[in-house]
């Protein structure tokens, strides 16, 4: 019961879990790289295929930045958003290396927080992070995207997981598919984690969508991608069994100290 | 969306399976079956479908299409959705139907329909209806129901009494209103494109009818309309007037125009089917631009590199089978195919990969990894900021992480999730100022007296986004001066980082807050170009505690007790009195006299209880002390 009062602070958990997962990555090959968490209307939407009138541009999901607007590409008024996902470090990424002639493949992954305007419980929050992968090569394949999905969550949860595809839509890929994990609790069995399927969904991954490649300047006829996304929050709370999503950002050190 | 067995059943060859087989394959290949429902002698599932399979499996064909192609099943059509002469009767004269813009209305056919008899629909019709969850009206209204949840098409049948004139799809003037058939008045805008004819405003084109048109008891001759509209202008207006139908709902997602002239058979076809004596006009058919069929060229090979995978050309060709895509030609594995009309979403060879993908099956990848020979970099500020990260950890400062959005900063939101939360920080003082009280707050269930917090996130100027570094110390008594504490852990970061200036400055002095611009603290460093594990990047093993959100209460305990005893017989004692609400016991005061020549010690500590599922009162948490209190005296300590 006496906890000695120590000398050590401790790490918060997002920051534990961002730093295994850029381990994970670095050991595959792949950089980690940011960017804005305040965004263009292009960098989050546009670029990715999300149509102007697309439902997730909603003023209740999305925030929107008041009195600020720039010019798109097309010349068309635009507007500043938190991002709504770490997707648009796709694009700035692919616009990078086309700007600075840098050498194909292109392997990221991309942590950070994002953002929606939706009302918050034990399970939702308007802040959290995601990590995002992305590979740009002419070797791309959805197998190859199944491999470093099946390393990254068997290194994050420490034991040997497969992952299964199921057909899904998302405008910036293309074919899409939604991503269960094996649970890695109960190894498949069932158990009260996977609500006794031995399946836990996990995120949302496909191939690049080749106007996405267009829209950052790479030629889709040379080039294919993958990409997959994750909430870090959801995976620290299956991990651990943490039960409120909003502990972790109200800065209570009966959190923190845990870890 | 709800799907009736036998319905999908009556468009497929092969006796379906069990639902738990419907349900796995659907679930892998397709759709997520959210429920399967069991009904006497039958089966309702109710299926998530993808917003890009609206066009199609939005009907019980398209989803039984679907599971024909799962299965390899054979597809059989219902023969009704083509046109029958049967009835035709040259004497009833034909509607007359007009588009005034093309793209808001792509296509649109009508008939009129004679000599029937409004009643109750058959035993079947109603059936079906009720069990995907629609009110049985009276037969016309249910069949066109029925024909909208059979083909995903949409359909309207207006009593002929009530039209006066031309059928004519337009926008709307300002002046003009709609009663609905809920008795809603709407007013209408110019943006909204209406059925009208001669004299009236009939509806809100492929949202909803109005009061005056629909079908009476004594109706006996219809008009029908089977239209398409822009997905985009009825999104719109749906949004626009706030109703949304489950006409809407296919309008807006995009259907394909030859659903039209099905609706519209196989709504005639019922009507004839259910009302004997009914006697129909010619149809019309205005279709100003018809759909291009959609057509995709791919390889085999283009297809394999797509998935990562080795498919044959006899795998490729089952495949597309399947799923009824038509091979228009195949020269050496490069294949020109036409895949359905209703497949609005199959035009890239990349769709075309997904179909394979997914009725081949997914699991049948075998999974591999690039070969990049390389280790990957950290991003420059991630890089310095987890060397920062270890100093300040190693000092004693704990990592949080708060808000990015609060009550002050400069950057504003059009709408946030509360009216105190429109505004993005510009700093990370109010956020680490908050944290520190309510740490200090819990202090006593921390173990701690003095709170040691840092905080990275991103700030937001008027012209920039920086990331920022914050660091705050403070005691539960506000007394220590910590600012010498924090000059040399400060010290520090510019000692390991190697740089001059801090770029930080006071946020406030008590409690002590300093703030640091860390992106140019970091300017002038150089890229990191290699990958170095940090101390922190191996999850540490935790078996989590859940936080109660119940308050705790603390009391201290300050006795003398003779010199031989020690902290740990005292913390053991304590264990002996068992009380599972007890949280911590932190001793945090101890020292030793001599009084005539005797050397005693005395020791101060906190005991601090909390329970998971209510608040503790005084009264309880006293009685709680007494064994404790009894205990000492009996070893003859002197409580203070
Ligand atoms: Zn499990």
């Amino acid at each position: 019961m006496l906890q000695c009062s120590f000398m050590k602070g401790h790490t918060h958990p997002i920051t534990l879990a961002i730093a295994k997962i850029s381990d994970i990555f670095s050991k595959m090959g792949f950089d980690t790289v940011d960017g804005p968490e305040l965004e263009d209307e292009w960098h989050n939407f546009d670029a990715l295929n999300i149509p102007a009138d697309h439902p997730s541009r909603d003023m209740q999901d999305t925030f929107w930045i008041k009195d600020r607007k720039t010019k798109n590409k097309d010349g068309e008024d635009s507007g500043y958003v938190l991002r709504t996902h770490t997707s648009n470090l796709q694009i700035h990424t692919m616009e990078k290396y086309v700007r600075e002639g840098k050498e194909f493949p292109i392997a990221i992954c991309c942590p950070g927080k994002v953002f929606r305007n939706e009302a918050t419980d034990a399970t939702h929050e308007a802040q959290f992070h995601q990590v995002e992968m992305l590979y740009v090569a002419k070797d791309a394949s959805l197998a190859m995207m199944i491999g470093i999905i099946e390393k990254f969550f068997s290194e994050f949860f420490g034991s040997n997981l497969t992952i299964r595809l199921r057909s899904s839509y998302f405008p910036f890929v293309e074919p899409g598919n939604e991503i269960d994990m094996q649970c890695f609790k109960c190894a498949g069995t069932g158990c009260n984690i996977c609500k006794q399927t031995g399946w836990i969904e996990i995120g949302g991954a496909g191939m690049v969508h080749p106007k996405v490649l267009d829209a950052s300047g790479i030629d889709s006829k040379e080039y294919r991608g993958f990409a997959f996304g994750c909430g870090i929050d959801r995976m620290l709370m299956l991990k651990y069994g943490i039960d409120d999503v909003r502990l972790l950002y109200n800065g209570d050190l009966r959190l923190v100290n845990q870890f | 969306m709800k799907f009736l067995k036998s319905w999908l059943q009556d468009y497929i060859v092969e006796i379906l399976p069990e639902d738990a087989a419907i349900k796995d394959a659907l679930n892998k290949k397709a759709f997520e079956v959210e429920e399967v429902i069991p009904v006497s002698g039958d089966t309702i599932y109710d299926i998530k479908v993808l917003p890009n399979r609206a066009h199609d499996a939005f009907g019980h064909r398209g989803m039984a299409r679907e599971i024909v192609a799962d299965f390899a099943y054979t597809f059989k059509e219902d023969l009704r959705i083509l046109k029958n002469d049967s009835f035709l009767s040259p004497t009833i004269t034909t509607p007359v139907v007009a588009i005034d813009d093309a793209q808001s209305c792509t296509r649109f056919m009508s008939i009129r329909i004679d000599e029937i008899t409004v009643g109750d629909s058959p035993d079947w019709l109603k059936k079906r209806l009720e069990s995907i969850g629609q009110r049985s009206i009276n037969n016309i209204v249910d069949i066109t129901n029925y024909v909208q949840f059979s083909l995903n098409k949409p359909m309207h049948a207006y009593d002929a009494r009530s039209i006066k004139g031309t059928l004519h799809a337009r926008f709307a003037k300002a002046s003009e209103s709609l009663t609905t058939l809920d008795d809603k008045e709407l007013k209408l805008d110019e943006k909204t494109l209406v059925i009208t004819d001669d004299e009236k405003v009939l509806g809100l084109a492929g949202i909803k009818g109005g009061k005056f048109s629909g079908i009476k008891s004594d109706t006996t001759s219809v008009i029908l309309e089977s239209a398409n509209f822009s997905p985009t202008l009825i999104r719109k207006t749906s949004q626009a007037y706030d109703i949304r139908t489950d006409a809407s709902k296919r309008f807006e997602n995009g259907i394909a125009n030859s659903l039209i002239e099905e609706g519209l058979h196989m709504t005639a076809n019922l009507i004839k089917e259910i009302c004997p004596d009914a006697k129909a006009s010619a149809g019309v058919d205005i279709y100003p631009n018809k759909d291009l069929p959609g057509k995709v060229r791919f390889s085999l090979n283009e297809i394999n590199k797509i998935l990562g995978a080795n498919y044959t050309s006899r795998d490729i060709v089952d495949t597309l089978k399947r799923l009824a895509f038509n091979i228009v030609s195949n020269e050496a594995d490069n294949y020109f195919i036409e895949v359905p009309s209703e497949r609005l979403d199959i035009r890239i060879k990349e769709d075309v990969a997904e179909e394979i993908g997914r009725i081949i099956g997914y699991e049948k990848l075998v999974p591999v990894l690039p070969k990049l020979n390389r280790q990957g970099i950290l991003n420059k500020r991630t890089y310095y900021a987890n060397k920062v990260r270890e100093i300040l950890i190693t000092n004693g400062f704990s990592e949080v992480i708060t808000y990015t959005f609060g009550n002050s900063g400069i950057v504003e939101l059009v709408k946030g999730t509360a009216t105190d939360k429109e505004k993005l920080r510009s700093s990370l003082g109010e956020g680490i100022t908050s944290a520190l009280s309510l740490n200090l707050y819990n202090a006593p269930l921390l173990g701690q007296d003095t709170i040691k917090i840092f905080e990275f996130g991103n700030v937001f100027t008027k012209e920039a986004e920086e990331f920022h570094l914050a660091i705050a110390l403070d005691d539960s008594n506000h007394k220590t001066n910590f600012s010498q504490e924090s000059s040399l852990v400060l010290a520090e970061i510019k000692r390991t980082l190697g740089v001059e200036d801090l770029h930080g400055n006071t946020v406030s002095a008590k409690p002590h807050v300093v703030e640091i611009d860390f992106d140019s603290l970091i300017d002038t460093l150089k890229e990191p170009n290699t990958y170095e594990p940090t101390t922190f990047s191996n999850l540490p093993v935790v078996s989590y505690k859940s936080i109660p959100p119940y308050p705790f209460v603390a009391r201290d305990i300050a006795m003398w007790v003779p010199d031989n005893i020690t902290w740990e017989d005292i913390h053991n004692l304590t264990l002996e009195i068992h009380n599972h609400l007890i949280n911590r016991i932190d001793l945090f005061d101890t020292f030793s006299k001599e009084k005539e020549g005797v050397k005693r010690t005395s020791y101060a500590f906190r005991l601090v209880f909390q329970a998971s599922d209510r608040t503790l009162t005084d009264e309880e948490v006293n009685k709680m002390m007494e064994p404790y209190y009894e205990l000492f005296k009996s070893k003859g300590f002197e409580i203070r």
